[in-house]
């Protein structure tokens, strides 16, 4: 149990270890700007050793961001598009028979990066979606006999085209749930497109992004994250609000028992817990308060609440459930 | 004794006399015979009759045709065949039998069917004769019917016409019918309002933590809560909680606000909107977020902060009610 004086002193340490965040965010400003709620959530996923799905339409960023995060952190990085023909050995690898050694070897799929891009991931079968998300939670890839662990940060951020849903696989609640946060990634303001039009148009070369932390501090800032304290209220708070997803009804919410056909899981509490407790270092706090969670509530739950007929009939969001849940819920 | 037997005798044979007299006497003996013909003759004998309403008619019009046999002898002479019309014959159609009715009067049965014919050719038909045949091989047959069929003229019928125009009814007012809808929407609006309001007031009741309400409780509440002493007992947690719910508690009664879904951030927010930049709240958000390091990272604040706490919730709850006060004015 945490004591007072080790909650003080692990804030100092994250005021200071989590310096690099601005660092990062600077960097990726560079290349992308605006999205800054895109990139927080890019890092909260990176700190937190979570997945994340971002559901936008086409051209707001979301590949370039990715890239640039992959650039910052010096990792490596693989893009994969998925499409109706792409097979599971395409994301995960295969034998080839070489001829000269008159032997089969394994040739790695570009999974084995530290990030992926898992570009339309609606686009590709169930059997190729399977096969990422296994990877993702397993962490670790079997391709013939053999097994081979996926390097550390091993981040997946797929993508979705909330358009053209015509010849697409949604994917499965439970595989949905696999993802730690599922982003929605809006347009930029005026300001910001007007920038982006310069940037673009006017012929500047665009400024490359330069490695600012490495993969190790990455890790080691992982670890302390996962130290963040957590008080006993707070955990409360998640789970009033996790399961105010489940049985409304005993929140005051009984109008919203009709639009719920499921609620979140515990992998939304563990999720909710974890990304707070990254959101919070990132604003270099050694503890979690109720902003944290309220901040990154809709990330984490969106995907996590299945609706009803009656709500898809009546244009009900998850996110207004979500809204009238934070609004309810007493915070500590 | 003999003189009695004798006169019975005689008694006794007087009648015998009478009776033969009375059989041999010849208008007797023709009634019997009359009687006996008769009745052997017409006891059975079996008729038939087939008749029609009318002769007369128009094409399509119809007619009743009903055959009646009277007379039978169920017992030894039943009907072993019904006549059997087609139902189409000779120019006329049959439009509907119906069943055969039995009538049982006096030993004999009767049956009587009714037809309903008609025709669609103009001129003179005939319904064939009707028989009926008996079990004992004997059959009987009506007469044969004309019926006239007339052709319509139809050089005076009308043209058809169209189909009138909707012709718009004015509909009357029943303002008796009005009212009682009217009194009864009334009624129904005057029920929904107390139900609403019944389970408004059920809602908010949890809500108000505090009976709180006037600047001197307050303030009471702020004195009394640090006379616990709960600083010298290490219980700073409990402390700072009670503190900022007392505050929150008269906030939200005096701004009309409900901050107790909010966060401290949201609660700031929400009191800046509502005072504005009040110079005098800067202390209380500091306040605020040492409250939260207090109750979320078991930060403990030396003593002095602690009274410096009392001393800036006193300020804000005065300021608060300062804001009111000048508001009312």
């Amino acid at each position: 149990m945490q004591t007072a004086p080790d909650i003080q002193e692990l804030n100092q340490r994250i005021q200071y270890t989590s310096k690099f965040v601005d660092r990062l965010r600077n960097e990726l400003a560079k290349v992308i700007i605006g999205q800054q709620y895109m990139v927080d959530r890019l890092l909260i996923g990176l700190l937190s050793n979570g997945h994340v799905l971002l559901e936008g339409v086409p051209g707001l960023a979301k590949t370039l961001t990715i890239k640039s995060l992959a650039q910052a952190v010096d990792g490596k990085f693989s893009r994969i598009q998925f499409t109706p023909d792409l097979l599971p050995a395409d994301v995960i690898g295969t034998m080839i028979y070489n001829q000269s050694k008159n032997e089969f070897v394994v040739r790695r799929g570009p999974i084995f990066a530290n990030f992926i891009l898992a570009d339309e991931i609606n686009r590709a079968p169930a059997k190729v979606q399977s096969a990422l998300l296994e990877a993702m939670q397993e962490k670790q890839v079997t391709i013939s006999e053999h097994t081979y662990k996926l390097e550390e940060p091993f981040l997946v951020l797929a993508t979705q085209n909330p358009l053209e849903q015509e010849g697409t696989y949604p994917l499965p609640e439970a595989q949905v749930d696999r993802f730690m946060l599922k982003v929605i990634v809006g347009y930029p303001d005026k300001k910001e497109e007007q920038l982006i039009i310069r940037q673009q148009v006017q012929g500047f070369v665009l400024p490359t992004v330069s490695k600012v932390v490495t993969t190790k501090e990455i890790i080691e800032s992982r670890d302390l994250v996962r130290q963040v304290y957590m008080d006993e209220k707070i955990e409360q708070y998640i789970i009033d609000i996790v399961f105010a997803t489940r049985y409304p009804d005993q929140y005051g919410l009984a109008k919203m028992k009709n639009m719920i056909s499921y609620g979140g899981s515990p992998r939304a509490s563990i999720n909710l817990a974890l990304a707070a407790k990254a959101y919070a270092f990132m604003n270099k706090r050694g503890y979690v308060i109720p902003d944290d969670i309220k901040a990154i509530a809709k990330d984490v739950l969106r995907h996590r609440i299945g609706l009803t007929y009656e709500a898809e009939a009546e244009n009900v969001t998850t996110e207004i459930l979500i809204d009238d849940i934070l609004r309810t819920i007493q915070v500590p | 004794m003999r003189k009695m037997s004798q006169e019975s005798r005689i008694k006794s044979q007087e009648p015998r006399v009478d009776r033969v007299l009375v059989i041999r006497h010849p208008s007797f003996v023709i009634y019997f015979l009359i009687l006996f013909l008769t009745f052997s003759t017409n006891l059975f004998s079996q008729k038939i009759s087939a008749t029609v309403d009318r002769d007369k008619i128009l094409i399509g019009e119809q007619i009743e045709l009903k055959v009646l046999v009277t007379d039978i002898d169920q017992a030894n002479a039943d009907i072993s065949h019904w006549f059997d019309l087609p139902d189409s014959f000779n120019h006329i159609e049959v439009v509907k039998r119906f069943p055969i009715d039995t009538i049982s009067a006096e030993g004999a049965t009767n049956y009587s069917q009714k037809i309903i014919l008609t025709s669609f050719d103009s001129g003179v038909w005939q319904i064939p004769a009707i028989t009926v045949s008996f079990r004992d091989k004997l059959s009987i047959n009506a007469m044969p019917i004309s019926i006239s069929v007339l052709p319509v003229d139809v050089s005076n019928l009308k043209d058809y016409h169209d189909f009138k125009e909707i012709i718009e009814v004015k509909p009357e007012t029943d303002w008796l019918f009005i009212g009682e809808i009217a009194a009864a929407v009334i009624v129904l609006a005057i029920i929904i309002f107390l139900v609403v309001r019944y389970f408004r007031k059920r809602k908010l009741k949890p809500k108000p933590v505090s009976k709180v309400y006037s600047i001197k409780d307050v303030l009471h509440q702020l004195d009394a809560l640090y006379a616990k002493g709960l600083i010298e007992k290490n219980q700073h947690k409990l402390f700072f909680t009670e503190l900022i719910d007392i505050c929150r508690t008269y906030s939200d009664h005096q701004l009309n606000i409900y901050s107790a879904n909010k966060t401290t951030d949201e609660y700031m927010i929400l009191l800046k909107n509502k005072i504005g930049n009040e110079p005098k709240l800067i202390h209380f958000f500091q306040l605020l977020q040492l409250a939260d390091a207090v109750k979320f990272a078991k930060f403990i604040p030396p003593n002095t902060d602690c009274e410096d706490a009392i001393f800036d919730a006193r300020t804000f709850v005065q300021t608060i009610y300062n804001f009111q006060f000048t508001k009312k004015d």
